[in-house]
């Protein structure tokens, strides 16, 4: 029999004694109720301690519920509109706070990521306030004779949300495009500038391709953040909104939850995962498209 | 020996983990019981009654303020735990959108003790006690047995603008819905969502109606419900329209009503401390008056809302967490001093004369004892653990009457409705069916 040190032993353990505490507690309050909620999505419940089994019925249930899949329709469509909107919007506006003619950088830092400090339920508030039929933002637009029911009109309540999603995390992304701008080698800037590049060419051949690994990973992380609305239009809205127009797919989680049946809310919080890791492989396929020879995205002569 | 960073940060860990463990231990005295309350008003209100329960039988209580959702959520993971739980409330309150997702359990597995005998005992024992509600403690019921006492009654009234009502020569009380149609085309604006059916709720409980019958079937296609949709749409869209909505943020209706863009509303009993607080400037201009009837045998009221008070299943003691709930919420000063101090009707309360016999100053052409009146013809109410999915598929259908409505296309459109109604039944069954928790 093979003998070891004590000295040798204690080495080898040091590291699995550091890592024990973090694995006890994810253990605990991660992977348990992770697991369990796996268990739990086959089963209908009124309380853990009253479950029936039902085998695949949760998930067969909510594939032909239509209030899901207008969830599953109302959080894609904001999320592909809020990818839209948000990201060429932060590029916009980090690129004009790179600019060194732009007086007051900190304090439009500040200005911008403000909103993401204070969360989503106070500018869910606020944003309340402001899209009210008489609030400020109808005010200002009377001049048009446009008065719109922001808050009302089923219509409307995507997009409603979609500005207010929009104001609370452009900041954020504005800060990480902004690192990366700076990151930037001048010298890149400075050759293009003698070569005769305009600020276009310059944005498009040296920017762009400066901020890329910022870019993918705002794609991947608006994308996972929109998959998971929930707070902002519950709060602006107090509930679905008009005729279930702004239900996200955690909101019909929460709903689920609270209706008592915590089988069903499992079965769509598994769902909901599905559709996450589904968009997590797709962010990283596009990563590697977008790295790949065949990309068109890097100008040749710039690749590394 | 030396000591490597790696135990001094082991070290720190442990000292940082029993620092905070100690920093965590609550210093607060154990009392003897615990009552979970959905609004600091309630806790003001039973605070007083708290401390002469002390002095009577030295235990003492502690009230804890828990926001509605919050207490739901807290309630949940209590039974999810079950008995071993160490916090277990003697009483809890809880409204009605909660209470379905409680009421799912069979019969014999409810997580709240059946209140049937406590109740029939007490009542026996107070012949005095004025029943308002007692069409409520249907609402409260849950395979077969009284889960909770209601604290209110809630019923609804016609709110409106006195002031505006006489420019525009509209003379109240108006006896039917057809009536209040015609006399506010002259102007009047009536508070009508068109993308909620809580108004639409009321006006259908007024009718007897209920959207899911005692035996957990679907009730959406009740000959009631296609009219009153169409009648609501036609009302809230198209070129006879007189209602408006009102504006969405919290208590921002009450700016509608101040600023002449809403005239009248539906307001349940709660609503009217708002109005009072928020609006003092419409002291002497509101009348309140009862709601106008689709037929002679509807309710002049409707109910919206409603909290209920119960013992859980795992409480320590129910028949101690009983006298408890008896003496906070149902004796004498406690009916007394709630009565006083909102103006909340209770579900129970006594003969002994609780409001004062004069006029509410704040009300025009209002007679004091409306709202007790309306109170004891309230409709009645269940619970059941689908209700959300039943108004939510009301709701689709009211959106696709005032769409109609909108468009000009309304022709036929009760058929058209009783048509929508059959659809969203048979959806609402199949929730029914797929969720009904079986024995």
């Amino acid at each position: 029999m093979k003998h070891f040190p004590v000295g040798q032993a204690r080495r080898r353990l040091t590291p699995y004694l550091f890592l024990l505490p973090y694995f006890v507690i994810f253990a605990c309050f991660q992977l348990y109720p992770l697991l369990k909620s796996f268990v739990l999505s086959f089963h209908r419940t009124a309380g853990l301690g009253e479950a029936q089994w039902v085998g695949l019925g949760n998930y067969f249930f909510l594939l032909r519920e239509p209030r899901f899949w207008q969830a599953v329709a109302n959080t894609a469509g904001f999320t592909l509109a809020y990818l839209i909107v948000q990201l060429p919007l932060a590029l916009g506006l980090a690129t004009l706070l790179d600019s060194r003619r732009v007086r007051g950088r900190s304090l439009f830092h500040f200005a911008f990521f403000s909103t993401y400090l204070v969360g989503p339920v106070f500018v869910a508030l606020i944003a309340g306030r402001l899209f009210e039929r008489h609030g400020l933002i109808n005010r200002l637009l009377s001049f048009t004779g446009i008065q719109p029911d922001w808050l009302n009109d089923p219509w409307l309540a995507l997009p409603t949300t979609l500005l207010a999603s929009v104001w609370l995390s452009t900041g954020f992304a504005v800060v990480y495009l902004l690192a990366a701008m700076r990151s930037i080698d001048p010298a890149l800037v400075d050759a293009a500038r003698v070569d005769g590049a305009g600020a276009w060419r310059r944005f498009w051949h040296i920017t762009l391709p400066g901020v890329k690994p910022v870019l993918v990973f705002l794609i991947a992380v608006g994308t996972v953040m929109s998959l998971q609305l929930f707070e902002l239009p519950y709060v602006l809205f107090q509930g679905a909104g008009p005729r279930g127009s702004a239900l996200t797919i955690v909101m019909y989680l929460f709903l689920a939850f609270f209706s008592g049946d915590l089988g069903y809310a499992s079965a769509v919080g598994w769902v909901l995962l599905f559709l996450i890791a589904l968009t997590v492989l797709a962010t990283a396929w596009i990563r590697r498209f977008a790295d790949s020879e065949r990309s068109t995205f890097y100008p040749a002569r710039l690749k590394g | 020996m030396s000591v490597g960073p790696g135990y001094i940060l082991l070290g720190l860990a442990i000292v940082a983990g029993l620092s905070g463990a100690f920093a965590l231990r609550t210093d607060t005295p154990d009392f003897d019981r615990t009552i979970w309350v959905i609004s600091e008003t309630h806790a003001q209100a039973l605070k007083e009654s708290a401390q002469s329960w002390k002095a009577r039988t030295g235990q003492t209580v502690r009230i804890e303020t828990i926001s509605a959702p919050a207490l739901q959520m807290r309630l949940m993971s209590l039974f999810l735990a079950g008995r071993q739980s160490a916090s277990i409330p003697d009483l809890v309150e809880l409204e009605t959108g909660s209470a379905g997702a409680f009421f799912r359990m069979p019969a014999g597995r409810s997580p709240f003790v059946s209140l049937d005998a406590y109740l029939n005992e007490y009542l026996g024992r107070r012949p005095s006690t004025d029943r308002l509600g007692l069409t409520r403690l249907s609402l409260w019921r849950s395979g077969g047995h009284l889960r909770g006492v209601p604290l209110d009654c809630h019923p609804v009234t016609l709110t409106y603008r006195a002031d505006r009502a006489r420019s525009l020569g509209i003379a109240h009380p108006l006896n039917s819905w057809n009536d209040l149609a015609i006399a506010y085309q002259n102007g009047m604006k009536l508070e009508l969502p068109t993308s909620s059916a809580n108004v639409l709720m009321m006006m259908l409980l007024q009718q007897g109606v209920q959207l899911i019958d005692a035996n957990d079937r679907s009730n959406l296609t009740d000959r009631r419900i296609a009219p009153t949709i169409a009648f609501y749409a036609r009302l809230a869209a198209g070129s006879g329209r007189i209602g408006v909505d009102a504006s969405r943020a919290p208590g921002a209706w009450v700016r509608d009503l101040v600023e002449e863009r809403i005239d009248a509303a539906l307001t349940p009993d709660y609503l009217i401390d708002e109005l009072k607080a928020l609006a003092p400037e419409l002291k002497g201009k509101l009348a309140m008056t009862a709601l106008p009837r689709f037929s002679a045998e509807d309710r002049p009221t409707s109910t919206w809302g409603g909290t209920m008070v119960g013992i859980p299943e795992s409480s320590r003691d129910p028949k101690q967490a009983w006298d408890l709930l008896e003496w906070l919420y149902l004796s004498s000063s406690a009916l007394a001093h709630r009565a006083s101090t909102s103006n909340v009707v209770p579900a129970l309360m006594h003969f002994e004369p609780t409001t004062d016999s004069t006029d509410d100053p704040f009300f025009v052409d209002t007679q004091s004892q409306l709202l007790e009146d309306l109170a004891r013809q309230i409709p009645e109410r269940r619970v059941s653990p689908f209700d959300a999915v039943a108004i939510a598929k009301l709701n689709g259908v009211l959106g696709q009457a005032i769409d109609a409505v909108g468009a000009g296309d309304d022709a036929t459109l009760e058929s058209d409705c009783s048509d929508w109604l059959k659809s969203a039944s048979t959806s609402l069954q199949d929730w029914i069916d797929f969720g009904r928790f079986r024995e």
